[in-house]
């Protein structure tokens, strides 16, 4: 689970919120450049800068974006020293003004899973490419 | 929020807007509630793009109106 795949990792890290527009810029120029269509790298830079948003606010640390192609797949880990995260919520109702990232998160994603490794909490999002 | 306070009508035009998250989706909820108790009313329209995608996703999309159009509640 936490091994990842020989081919071309490329990575950057974020520590403060005036980082965000760089791991934007760096996830949709990584994920167009890898195949994924620029609507899909849209929803993937949205679902990481969602996640790091969550670092930024929950831990001091920062974090680290991991993000490559394997199987046909666009995988993108967003390791930091946050809490492991729980998916499977329902979106919180039109009125109700908070929790929303990470229901955002596993809806714009293929697939969406969280597990601890030794670098921290990873929160590993997969989007197909076809 | 201060446009909301200050005046009866707020239009929100998204139509330029590229780039929606959680914040700005809770930024927009929260003007929505804001204005109606002070007898206001929030317009937010022209989303394209992700930016119409989040709306959706997020379960505040009915709110949104086409072109030419707009929410008035």
């Amino acid at each position: 689970m936490t091994e990842r795949a020989p081919g071309r990792v490329e990575s950057i890290v974020y520590t403060l919120v005036s980082d965000l527009a760089a791991v934007r810029a760096f996830v949709s120029a990584r994920a167009i450049a890898l195949g994924l269509p620029p609507a899909r790298a849209d929803l993937l830079t949205l679902a990481v800068n969602e996640l790091a948003t969550n670092t930024l606010q929950h831990t001091q640390e920062g974090g680290q974006v991991h993000l490559w192609a394997e199987s046909g797949q666009i995988v993108c880990d967003v390791v930091d020293q946050g809490p492991m995260r729980s998916f499977g919520r329902e979106m919180p109702a039109a009125e109700s003004p908070h929790g929303r990232g990470l229901a955002i998160v596993e809806l714009v994603c293929d697939h969406v899973v969280a597990f601890a490794s030794a670098h921290g909490t990873v929160v590993r999002l997969r989007l197909g490419l076809a | 929020m201060t446009a909301v306070r200050a005046a009866p009508t707020v239009v929100v035009d998204l139509a330029r807007l590229t780039f929606l998250d959680s914040s700005g989706v809770h930024a927009l909820v929260t003007a929505h509630r804001t204005a109606p108790q002070r007898a206001g009313r929030l317009n937010v329209g022209d989303a394209g793009g992700m930016v119409a995608q989040v709306l959706k996703v997020s379960g505040v999309g009915e709110r949104q109106q086409p072109r030419n159009g707009g929410c008035d509640d």
